[in-house]
């Protein structure tokens, strides 16, 4: 674990404090002028743009006749008296969860599997790493030709084991886990390079060490590997629960648009056919803010809950 | 000519794959105050610039719409039109924020479903004024066009052609089994009668008799043909649970059920269109002119155009599809808009489409010339007559200002009839229950 101990020297650099507060107000104004273009771009189009929308999420706009203001009657509305929204909500947190861990473990053993020294081994890891260039709409098109019911590679496959034809995309049983298979296969390579990185950032010596004390593979995977691995699993985590919790726009809208049914309808298509398609505003603005008090709460809980188990250092 | 500019939101998995502009086009105003009853009096001259919107996928639409700004530049010198291109996807989205921005196209295209929105946000100029003001004869536009873009005495928009739902048929396929193919008397009876006769085989070699679109223009002409109506009193009610609406939809079910059409879920994925270019369907229902461009390189067989089938009521009923040009009545010029506007539904201009024209010419004069009825490819395929027999049973959208919002509460609950998991019997009243709060005015979530 790593440890911080005052350093002799450097406080004694800091010290006496007069002066170093002139010149910390010198140095940090230059900080700041440099940091100003980016500061001057998250003001504007971060902050500012937030600010507004919590304006607007109290109105009533399709942007064109004058808005009309309501307090929190979006947010009630939306919480209270919108089924299509607590819908929408439970299958993006199922899609999350069908999504997350296989697309975690699936990474984790592809990235095992890569990290040899094998002549070639790069094309592998280029491979595995294509689906998170490929374009969503050509994987939409190739998923759909899978899923597809009458010559879908998927259903000749169980064919071949005399299973019935099914509707993968088209019965509300069988969409949404349809839809997270796609996006773990999407996400895989994602996860493999990260976990890659996180591999290759461990010590050679450590596992030579355990060798030496006679660790056997699995030995050595539970308490060098996977303890080593945690921030980067921790990362992965946090970054994909945030990112499922906002998304799946566009698979949903390429591959179901929602149906059928309700029972492919994720927080963020919702969302989009509010604002974009209905023209609801200021509805679309309040439903932004409670996916955003959601998504920051799984994230702090993320944090609170499991910064304590990670280990940073491996000294 | 702009026939698929309206809504073609056909298949909904579909639509989204192909990108086909989904959608209309919004556009409107900031300000809440009456429109002008007067026009203002005629300029001596206009000049200035027109800014018109065009979404991006239709290639043809653009080259065609930025040759006739040219062509009116000759004889407007002082007008500069510049075709603002946009994506088809976001299109309305785009025309919205402009106008919200405060710097509006001055001529904007929607269509059908779209409409009752702009004509709800009171978004698009009121022509009216400026045509009795100009003594602009519209005696050779089709009375149904003048009709079909006028509201409560208000002409929002003028166009260059108009298209309806028609039926295509394999003329192969009804030769080699002996039948008569379809005409303008056929009823459903005579439809169903003959799908059944030609469906034959299975496996690799299946013959369907007819492929009939699962999306709302064929439904609603099914249940407008059967006595009922989807929206009736004017969009303020749900038609779908009524006696007749639950017999057009059986109707339709039957077809997936007999085996006579292949199943939503089974053409879903290519698309009714796709299926019928494959040469193993009879007859299909579902769209208007523009799919005959899209049949127009089939050469494996012979196809033609006839009208759709007769109801139950005895008459026919196809969804009118109309697009539009409006001025933006918050336009900055909307003279130099109006000229343009003028010019492009003027005989030389709706000329200057014709060839690359997916509708039917607005213009009676040039729907029935010479150069647009003799062409070889109408002539082959039939592609005229039918939507002229269909004009007088066309039906205009419905009066529905929150179209996408309703539509997609309406396609959640049928989703299960298509599937056929649930008949029409059960899942009809279902969508009314759920669309009836959404036609009373703020009474769907986000716009109350």
């Amino acid at each position: 674990m790593a440890t911080v101990t005052a350093d002799p020297a450097l406080t004694a650099s800091l010290a006496p404090a007069s002066r170093h507060r002139r010149r910390l107000s010198r140095e940090s104004l230059a900080g700041y002028l440099f940091l100003a273009p980016s500061l001057v771009h998250f003001l504007i189009f971060t902050v500012y743009l937030m600010l507004s929308s919590l304006v607007i999420s109290t109105w009533t706009w399709d942007l064109l006749t004058p808005h009309r203001q309501r307090g929190f009657y979006n947010y009630s509305t939306l919480l209270f008296h919108d089924p299509i929204f607590w819908t929408a909500f439970r299958n993006t947190i199922v899609l999350a969860l069908l999504t997350i861990a296989p697309g975690m473990i699936l990474g984790l053993a592809l990235a095992l599997v890569v990290n040899v020294k094998l002549r070639g081994v790069s094309i592998f890891r280029a491979a595995y790493f294509l689906p998170v260039v490929v374009p969503v709409v050509a994987t939409a098109i190739i998923f759909r030709w899978l899923y597809n019911p009458d010559f879908g590679l998927i259903n000749w496959f169980f064919g071949l084991f005399g299973v019935a034809k099914h509707d993968w995309l088209g019965s509300s049983s069988t969409a949404l886990p349809s839809l997270a298979a796609m996006s773990v296969w999407q996400s895989l390579g994602w996860n493999m390079t990260f976990f890659l990185v996180g591999l290759q950032s461990i010590p050679e010596q450590l596992y030579e060490a355990a060798k030496l004390d006679g660790a056997g593979p699995w030995m050595r995977f539970k308490r060098i590997t996977w303890p080593l691995l945690t921030p980067m699993t921790f990362f992965i985590l946090v970054t994909s629960t945030i990112a499922n919790l906002q998304g799946g726009f566009d698979n949903v809208y390429l591959m179901t648009q929602g149906g059928p049914g309700y029972s492919t309808y994720t927080n963020s298509f919702y969302l989009y056919s509010q604002a974009f398609r209905y023209f609801h505003y200021g509805y679309a603005a309040a439903y932004a803010w409670v996916l955003f008090i959601v998504i920051g709460v799984a994230t702090f809980l993320q944090f609170r809950c499991l910064s304590k188990r990670i280990n940073y250092d491996c000294s | 000519m702009t026939a698929r500019l309206g809504l073609r939101a056909g298949p909904r998995l579909l639509t989204v794959i192909t990108t086909v502009a989904m959608t209309g086009i919004l556009a409107g105003c900031s300000g809440s105050s009456t429109p002008t009853a007067k026009a203002p009096p005629k300029p001596k001259a206009v000049s200035g610039t027109v800014v018109m919107t065009e979404p991006g996928d239709n290639p043809g639409d653009i080259a065609l719409r930025r040759q006739l700004a040219a062509a009116f530049k000759k004889t407007h010198p002082n007008v500069t039109v510049t075709i603002l291109v946009v994506p088809a996807t976001n299109y309305d989205q785009k025309v919205q924020t402009m106008i919200a921005g405060g710097r509006p196209p001055d001529i904007f295209g929607s269509g059908d479903v779209q409409i009752p929105n702009i004509v709800s946000k009171n978004f698009a100029l009121d022509l009216t004024p400026y045509t009795k003001r100009d003594h602009y004869s519209m005696a050779d536009f089709y009375p149904q066009v003048i009709d079909g873009l006028t509201y409560n005495g208000k002409l929002v928009g003028l166009t260059d052609n108009w298209d309806t739902q028609v039926m295509y048929y394999n003329e192969t396929l009804f030769k080699k089994a002996g039948l008569a193919v379809p005409n303008a008397d056929w009823t459903w009876n005579d439809f169903v009668t003959a799908a059944k006769k030609l469906t034959s085989s299975t496996g690799k070699n299946k013959v369907y008799g007819a492929v009939y679109d699962n999306w709302f223009a064929p439904y609603y002409d099914q249940m407008w043909a059967n006595g009922g109506d989807p929206f009736p009193d004017k969009g303020t009610k749900c038609g779908y649970d009524s006696k007749a609406s639950v017999s057009a939809f059986n109707s339709i079910v039957d077809l997936y059920k007999s085996g006579v059409s292949p199943t939503p879920s089974q053409f879903s994925g290519q698309g009714a269109e796709q299926l019928f270019l494959t040469g193993r369907v009879g007859m299909m229902v579902g769209s208007g002119r523009w799919a005959a461009y899209d049949l127009r390189d089939v050469k494996a067989f012979d196809w033609k155009v006839a009208p759709i089938p007769k109801g139950s009521s005895g008459t026919r009923a196809n969804f009118f599809h109309l697009s539009m040009f409006a001025i933006a009545r918050t336009s900055k010029n909307p003279e130099a808009a109006w000229e343009f506007l003028k010019f492009m539904v003027s005989p030389e201009g709706i000329k200057l489409g014709l060839a690359a024209a997916q509708g039917i010419p607005s213009r009676q004069s040039i729907a029935k010339s010479a150069a647009f009825i003799n062409d070889p490819f109408v002539v082959k395929h039939n592609a005229v007559q039918p939507f002229i027999e269909s004009l007088p049973t066309v039906h205009r959208a419905p009066y529905l200002p929150n179209f996408n919002q309703v539509n997609d509460a309406v396609d959640a609950q049928l989703d299960a009839v298509w599937a056929l998991k649930q008949t029409p019997a059960q899942a009809l009243p279902k969508v009314c229950q759920k669309v009836t709060a959404l036609l009373k005015a703020g009474g769907a979530p986000g716009g109350g």
